[in-house]
């Protein structure tokens, strides 16, 4: 049997959208609306937002950071400055004044012209500097007038008391050997050799470890 | 083809593509989260770095003080250490140095700087130089000493005297000429060897502002100097100073003693005079002459003493102890104590008031008792430290000594002038009386000469005007 509905389109029931559709597809609408509608929440909003935070923080840092840089070159002299000025302290603090030291040698030999107690002179000295720690040795050979030993102790007792012996931290022991020149009047010497080493100028930087031996290879079978 | 598609066809269809969007938008919502994310971390990176700027922005004005200051102090500080160009200076001033000091240079070599790379230049090159020389112990002394005390760093670092090669002494200016050996060192500051100085904004304001602390800040460098005083009467070291059999050195004992008696002599009047000036209760005038007395006294012993010793004159060892300890000490110290110069004493180069009230008192009352010399001597003495400025106060008083001065002057050379009175013609009735002076006629008001006019004549007295100063001449 043919049914024919002569129903205009519109009416005709089975042309109808059906309610089931029509629910599923007003669903799947409010679904797909709120699921763009989170996607631009996150988007433009929380995403949009972060943005334009970025950039003003972006901008700020750029800003910041030229502050920045002027101070790391500051600091840079700074330090340079700094170093500069001990390199230069510790080059004055290294040197010696011999002309002083030579002077008050040549006073505690005169003895104020004393000469009872020691009349002394010296073939020459010889002065040599360390160049890393810039202790000096000071080479005196000498003699005294006379035959007496105590001489050249008192001499030496005497260079004790200076002020430059503040500063020397090493002297030969008081000593020395007979000697006759006829040519001379008195004829008899002692003569000895006064050596007296000084302390550092410079402080040595420590010296490096040396390294640990190696281990001797095992064979690795404990 | 959808008319065919079923109900259930269809609402698949609706649900699988709304399912696929919905998948889509949840998945560009996990996209835009992992963004998110990323983005808060590079915000909080950002944040953390811009704490860290903050920090250091914190500490600029701080460290910008402390570049100005060092800046300014290193300028300061690297005088001692010249550029390269201020080597040559330093060669013309050792060439000074040797001139005044009187040594003779046998070798001169200058060391090229020590670079430990030969392209790259250190900041700070050390530079030896070599010397070798010949001088007396003092001539190498003063050599040394002038070295050391010159503004330049330079560090004596080894040296030695030894004997001349000679089978007698040489001698210069009396005393035994050594060979010497001088190893010195200085170094050369190079200030664009690294580095690069920061441009500081208002750099000279904030120079301004940071004055005192740069001054304060201004830590003298340690470098030692000595003032060499010469040989003061020591003999040299490296010299036997035992005399050679059959050659006694110097004059007789008697005739050195003879020397050092009258030094001696001498230096009791000097401390004579110096405790005259100790005491407290002199005058401006006396402090005046016996300090003047006491610095030519040092002055003109001290050119003795150093012909007495350029001369050796004084050789025994007993004299000669005794020439150090009772002549050239207390000569010395005499010096050191400033001729005579009380401790105190005001740096104003003139008088105070009272002391120049205390001079015209004193001139006006010799003027009175008529003892001109006296008087022109008491300004004399004291005349260059009247010289005060019209500003100061004291100006009036420092004039007022300066007329009775050229009061004093006039009546002494009024008395010096020749005015033989012979007689003179009172009238006390009407005209002029007058006077026969050096065989001519004056009357008064007449003119002697251009600076000479006779004013007034009495029986006992001619009264004078000499430039302009009215003088009584008695009879």
């Amino acid at each position: 049997m043919i049914r024919i509905n002569l129903l205009p389109a519109e009416y005709r029931r089975g042309n109808r959208i059906p309610p089931k559709v029509l629910a599923a597809t007003f669903g799947s609408a409010l679904a797909v609306a709120a699921s763009i509608g989170w996607f631009g929440v996150v988007y433009f909003g929380e995403l949009g937002d972060l943005e334009r935070h970025d950039t003003a923080v972006t901008a700020e840092l750029t800003q910041k950071k030229t502050k920045a840089s002027y101070y790391d070159k500051l600091e840079v002299n700074r330090v340079d400055y700094a170093m500069r000025v001990q390199t230069i302290q510790d080059i004055g603090k290294s040197r010696r004044v011999w002309s002083k030291f030579m002077d008050e040698v040549v006073d505690v030999v005169n003895n104020s012209g004393d000469s009872e107690r020691h009349l002394a002179w010296f073939e020459g000295v010889t002065v040599k500097t360390d160049k890393k720690n810039r202790a000096a040795t000071v080479t005196l050979p000498g003699a005294v007038q006379g035959a007496e030993m105590s001489k050249v102790a008192n001499l030496h007792e005497d260079i004790q008391r200076t002020p430059f012996y503040a500063d020397v931290a090493t002297k030969t022991a008081p000593g020395g050997k007979y000697a006759e020149d006829k040519d001379r009047v008195p004829p008899d010497s002692f003569e000895f050799q006064l050596q007296m080493q000084f302390k550092p100028m410079v402080a040595e930087p420590p010296k490096k470890k040396p390294a640990a031996n190696p281990k001797p290879a095992g064979n690795g079978n404990k | 083809m959808a008319n065919k598609m079923t109900e259930k066809q269809k609402m698949m269809a609706v649900g699988g593509v709304a399912l696929g969007i919905c998948l889509v938008a949840a998945g560009g919502v996990y996209w835009a989260s992992g963004l998110i994310e990323e983005l808060e971390q590079t915000i909080a990176q950002k944040k953390t770095d811009i704490a860290a700027c903050e920090q250091k922005i914190a500490k600029i004005p701080a460290t910008e003080q402390e570049v100005v200051i060092l800046r300014e102090n290193l300028g300061e500080y690297v005088k001692i250490l010249p550029e390269e160009q201020g080597l040559e200076d330093f060669v013309k001033m050792l060439y000074q140095f040797e001139q005044s000091s009187g040594i003779q240079t046998i070798n001169f070599q200058p060391g090229r700087p020590a670079r430990k790379n030969d392209k790259q230049v250190e900041r700070f090159e050390r530079i030896e130089y070599q010397y070798e020389l010949t001088a007396t112990l003092w001539q190498f002394l003063k050599f040394i000493n002038s070295i050391e005390n010159y503004e330049r760093l330079v560090a004596i670092t080894d040296y030695s005297i030894a004997h001349l090669n000679e089978r007698e002494p040489i001698l210069r200016d009396g005393d035994t000429v050594h060979t010497i050996k001088l190893t010195m060192e200085t170094y050369t500051y190079n200030p664009n060897s690294s580095g690069q100085e920061v441009t500081i904004p208002d750099y000279n304001d904030k120079k301004d502002q940071l004055r005192e602390e740069i001054v304060k800040r201004m830590q003298p460098i340690r470098i030692d100097k000595y003032e060499h005083r010469g040989p003061r009467g020591r003999r040299d070291i490296f010299v036997d100073p035992r005399e050679r059999e059959g050659q006694a050195e110097g004059a007789p004992v008697e005739e050195q003693r003879a020397i050092l008696e009258k030094f001696l002599g001498e230096m009791q009047r000097l401390k004579a005079v110096s405790q005259k000036l100790a005491k407290t209760d002199l005058t401006i005038f006396d402090q005046f002459t016996f300090e003047r007395e006491l610095k030519e006294g040092i002055a003109k012993l001290e050119e003795q003493v150093a012909e007495v010793n350029g001369k050796q004159q004084i050789t025994s060892p007993q004299v000669r102890q005794r020439w150090i300890k009772e002549v050239l000490e207390p000569l010395a110290d005499m010096k050191a104590a400033g001729g005579g110069k009380r401790d105190g004493e005001t740096r104003d180069p003139y008088l105070s008031g009272d002391e120049m009230q205390q001079l015209v008192d004193s001139m006006t009352q010799l003027l009175g008792e008529g003892d001109l010399q006296s008087a022109s001597d008491r300004y004399e003495a004291i005349a260059q430290r009247l010289l005060v400025p019209e500003s100061d106060p004291r100006y009036s008083m420092a004039v007022t000594a300066k007329a009775l001065h050229v009061r004093v002057r006039t009546a002494m050379e009024f008395s010096q002038l020749e005015l033989k009175i012979q007689g003179v013609v009172v009238n006390h009735d009407s005209g002029r009386a007058g006077l026969l002076l050096n065989g001519n006629v004056f009357e008064e008001g007449e003119y002697i000469s251009d600076e000479l006019m006779l004013r007034r004549v009495e029986e006992e007295q001619v009264w004078f005007v000499f430039r302009g100063l009215t003088l009584i001449k008695t009879l």
